[in-house]
Order: C-alpha cells, then sequence, then structure tokens
C-alpha cells in the first residue's frame, strides 16, 4: 500500500495534466487547430483502431504473466501506463506514417518542439528516478519507468517525423 | 490507379498541389494521394476539386 502523500501527489498530478489538456482541447477549437480534412479523419480512425487492439493485447499479455507468477516484474500502474503508452505509441505512429498526425492549422515545428521538451522532461524524471533508486522498489519496476517510456515514445515520434519530413521533401 | 488527368488539370492552371489543396481546404498530402491514387476522395472534396480547376466531375475523376 502506497502511503497517503503519494497517492496525493499521483492524483494532484494525474488532474493538472486533465485539466490542461481540457483547456489546451478547448483553446485548440476555438482557434481552428487540430482541423483535420476527410482523408485525415479517415486515417486516424484506422490509427485508433490499431491502437485500441495493441492495448487490449497489451492488457492480455500482462494479465497472463501475472497470473504466471509476476514474469514481467512490474507494479500494477506501471502495466496500465506501459500498455496506454504502447496504444499511443501505435496510433502516433500510424498516423504520422500516413500524414494523417498534424492537423490542417498546426505548426509542425511548434509541435516538434513540445515533443522534444516532453521527451528531454521524462527521460530526466526517468533517469533520474533510476539513478535516486525509486525506479525499481523490491525487484519491481515503479512508476518512475512509466517517465522513461514516455521519454522514448516521444523520440521515437520525433525521429519518425524527421524520417517522414525527409522522404516527402524528396517526393516534392 | 493514379489520377493524372487531376495532376494535368492543376498543371495547366499553374497550381502547386499546396495551392489547391489550400482552395479545397484539405492538406497537401490528400491532394498528393488522390493524384497517386492512393486515396479516393469523397464527392464532397471531388466537386470542391473540380470547381477549383474549373473541370466536371467527368473530366477529372470518372473513368
Amino acid at each position: 500500500m502506497k502511503s497517503t502523500s503519494y497517492m496525493m501527489g499521483f492524483a494532484l498530478g494525474i488532474s493538472f495534466v486533465a485539466i490542461f489538456s481540457i483547456i489546451a482541447l478547448f483553446v485548440n477549437k476555438k482557434r481552428g487547430v487540430n482541423k483535420y480534412d476527410e482523408m485525415q479523419e479517415r486515417v486516424r480512425g484506422v490509427a485508433y483502431k490499431y491502437a485500441f487492439w495493441a492495448v487490449i493485447i497489451t492488457e492480455i499479455v500482462f494479465g497472463i504473466c501475472a497470473e504466471a507468477g509476476n514474469i514481467i516484474p512490474m507494479g500494477v500502474m506501471t502495466q496500465h501506463f506501459c500498455a496506454i503508452m504502447i496504444g499511443v505509441l501505435v496510433h502516433v505512429v500510424y498516423s504520422v506514417w500516413h500524414d494523417a498526425y498534424i492537423g490542417l492549422n498546426t505548426n509542425p515545428k511548434r509541435y516538434g518542439i513540445l515533443c522534444g521538451a516532453l521527451a528531454v522532461i521524462n527521460l530526466a524524471n526517468g533517469i533520474r528516478g533510476f539513478l535516486n533508486g525509486s525506479m525499481i522498489v523490491d525487484g519491481v519496476l515503479a512508476f518512475p519507468f512509466v517517465n522513461l517510456v514516455i521519454g522514448l515514445v516521444f523520440i521515437i515520434i520525433g525521429v519518425e517525423m524527421l524520417i517522414k519530413k525527409a522522404i516527402d521533401s524528396k517526393q516534392e | 490507379m493514379k489520377n493524372l488527368r487531376l495532376k494535368a488539370a492543376r498543371a495547366g492552371k499553374d497550381l502547386s498541389q499546396d495551392d489547391l489543396a489550400k482552395l479545397c481546404g484539405v492538406s497537401r498530402q490528400t491532394i498528393s494521394a488522390i493524384e497517386k491514387g492512393d486515396y479516393n476522395p469523397t464527392i464532397n472534396l471531388c466537386i470542391a476539386i473540380s470547381k477549383a480547376l474549373d473541370k466536371t466531375l467527368d473530366e477529372l475523376f470518372w473513368e
């Protein structure tokens, strides 16, 4: 059982992200950012489908491993967040590769900078967790491992965007 | 199948893919995908493209 202060901090963190996301969605909708055309909407629908199955399969694998005696040494929260991040990765990688991730009025450079910043912040948090010993508790990967995973996800997305941009500029 | 008639009509109007995309309210990649035959546009987009290029639907999309 985690301490009350840990749970409070965790709930506050999640609440902050949720409130920030809702405000960002509201502001973007007002500014007309993140509008997608018909092809992009179709591709994003397929991407959501693949992401949905990726999360389901990952959760089943984690569940089987847990039943078989914790083959994957991860905390419950870490497992669920890793599954979510795998879904996010599948959705974004598919959308980026099929030109459906960046909306019609979205500035790709600004988005790239945001991705880079998120990658750096999360990787720094993950490395800090590894160095101060909070990443592995009692031989089990704890929540700071998720920061590392999020950082890696954003790096993969950034690299894919650069590759896609290089391919597109060759084709133009 | 590539839509060469669309590409020719666009070039005939001296428009880039980006220009045509802006006229139709879609992304450049969507115009590129239609020209390459990777995407079948809806009738609404076909009409928008036809109007932007001063062509009929038959001239651009009917085989």
